[in-house]
C-alpha cells in the first residue's frame, strides 16, 4: 500500500514536473495566453473569432538575426491575414540582459516599422517557456481545430537569414498553405541559428 | 623575329606575375578559412583521441563576443596536443569580410577561427547535436575515442570552461 502510494506521488511528481516544463511540439494543443501589446490592450488567442490559426514568431528589437526577419515577418502577415492566419509576435527577452527590448522600445518599433499585427510583450517569459521557444526569431503556426488550437509547425521562417531572395525553402508559408489546403505541413519542423531568448538571471 | 619572341616572354612574365599577385591577394582578402557542411561533419566525426572544444558564435551576437576573451586566455594556457579548439563563425557570408575579419584583428584574437558557408541551418544543427535549436553562444566538448559529447547551448564563463575540459581530460 505504501509503496503504491510512493509510486503515485512519483508519476504526480513526474506530471507536475513536466507540466511546468511544457514545450510544444506538432501535435500538441496551445493553451490561451493574455499579453499586453505595444498599444497597452491585452491580446489573447480567443479574441480572434473567425481565424483559421496563426503565425506565432517569438522575436525581438535587438537581435541581428531578428531584425534580418522584420520585414518577412511583415510580409507574413500581409500574405496570410487574409486568409485567416494572422501573425502574433511576442518578444520574451529579459530587458535587464537585453535593454534594448524594453516595452517602450517595443513601442518605437512597432510604430517605426507599422507593425499591423500585435506585439506582445512577455515580461514574465512565461508564454516562451510554455511553447519552448528558445531562439528570436521561433515561429510557431497554430491551427484551429474545433474548439483547439494545435501546433501544426515549429522552427524557422524560411532557409536563408541573410538574404531573402535567395531562401529557397518557406517553411512557415508553405506550411500555412498546406494546412489550407487541409494537409499536414510536409516538414513541421526546423532549426535555424539565432539568438538565444535573454532569460532572467536567477 | 627576335622582337616578338620578346615581346611574348614578357607578355608571359606578366601574366604569371599578375596571377601570382592575384592569388596572393585572393589569399589576403579571403583570410577567414571557410567550412562547408562536409567539413564540419568530418570534424565532428575526428575519431581521433583527443579533446575537441567547439564554439559557435558569431559577431553579431552580444553574448558570444563577450565569452571570447576568455576562450582566448584558456586556449594560451592549455596544451595543444591534449585539447583542439575551432571557433566556427556563423557570421553572415555577405559580410564575413567586412565585419569578422577586422573583428579579429582589432581584438587580437589567435585562436583557429572558420566561417560557416553551409546558411541552411536547419541542414546541420542536428548533426552538432539533436537537443541544440540553433540559439548561439554553443560550445561542443567532444572525444570521439572516449565517448565523451557535452553540449553547451548557452554562455560558458572561465571557470566553467575550465573546470568541462578538466573533467573531460
Amino acid at each position: 500500500m505504501k509503496a503504491r502510494t510512493l509510486i503515485a506521488s512519483f508519476i504526480l511528481s513526474l506530471f507536475v514536473f513536466t507540466g511546468a516544463q511544457a514545450q510544444y511540439k506538432v501535435g500538441d494543443v496551445v493553451s490561451d495566453f493574455s499579453l499586453k501589446n505595444v498599444d497597452n490592450k491585452n491580446v489573447s488567442l480567443a479574441q480572434y473569432n473567425s481565424a483559421k490559426g496563426f503565425i506565432v514568431v517569438f522575436t525581438c528589437n535587438s537581435c541581428p538575426v531578428a531584425q534580418k526577419y522584420e520585414s518577412r515577418v511583415v510580409q507574413l502577415n500581409k500574405e496570410f491575414s487574409p486568409l485567416a492566419f494572422p501573425v502574433i509576435a511576442i518578444n520574451s527577452n529579459d530587458v535587464n540582459v537585453a535593454p534594448g527590448d524594453s516595452f517602450e522600445e517595443m513601442q518605437k518599433k512597432a510604430k517605426a516599422d507599422a507593425y499591423s499585427f500585435p506585439y506582445l510583450y512577455d515580461e514574465s517569459q512565461a508564454v516562451a517557456k510554455r511553447f519552448g521557444a528558445t531562439n528570436t526569431p521561433h515561429v510557431y503556426v497554430l491551427a484551429k481545430e474545433g474548439d483547439k488550437v494545435v501546433v501544426k509547425y515549429v522552427g524557422a521562417i524560411d532557409n536563408n537569414a541573410d538574404d531573402s531572395s535567395k531562401a529557397d525553402k518557406k517553411y512557415a508559408a508553405d506550411a500555412i498553405y498546406s494546412i489550407l489546403d487541409g494537409k499536414a505541413p510536409a516538414i513541421s519542423a526546423t532549426k535555424a541559428i539565432g539568438c538565444g531568448i535573454k532569460w532572467k538571471k536567477t | 623575329m627576335f622582337l616578338p619572341l620578346k615581346n611574348i616572354v614578357m607578355k608571359a612574365l606578366l601574366i604569371i606575375v599578375l596571377l601570382l599577385l592575384s592569388s596572393v591577394l585572393t589569399t589576403f582578402s579571403e583570410g577567414i578559412r571557410k567550412i562547408s557542411k562536409a567539413e564540419l561533419v568530418g570534424i565532428l566525426n575526428n575519431p581521433t583521441d583527443k579533446l575537441h572544444v567547439v564554439n559557435f558564435w558569431a559577431t553579431w551576437c552580444g553574448p558570444c563576443v563577450k565569452e571570447l576573451p576568455d576562450f582566448q586566455k584558456t586556449v594560451n594556457e592549455t596544451d595543444g596536443s591534449k585539447v583542439e579548439f575551432l571557433f566556427i563563425s556563423l557570421d553572415f557570408p555577405s559580410d564575413a569580410e567586412k565585419k569578422l575579419v577586422p573583428f579579429l584583428k582589432k581584438n587580437n584574437y589567435t585562436f583557429n577561427v572558420c566561417l560557416m558557408t553551409e546558411t541552411d541551418y536547419n541542414s546541420w544543427i542536428d548533426e552538432v547535436d539533436p537537443s541544440w535549436q540553433g540559439n548561439i553562444p554553443a560550445t561542443l566538448f567532444f572525444n570521439r575515442a572516449r565517448k565523451i559529447h557535452h553540449f553547451v547551448a548557452e554562455s560558458i564563463d572561465r571557470p566553467q570552461l575550465i573546470k568541462t575540459i578538466q573533467s573531460h581530460l
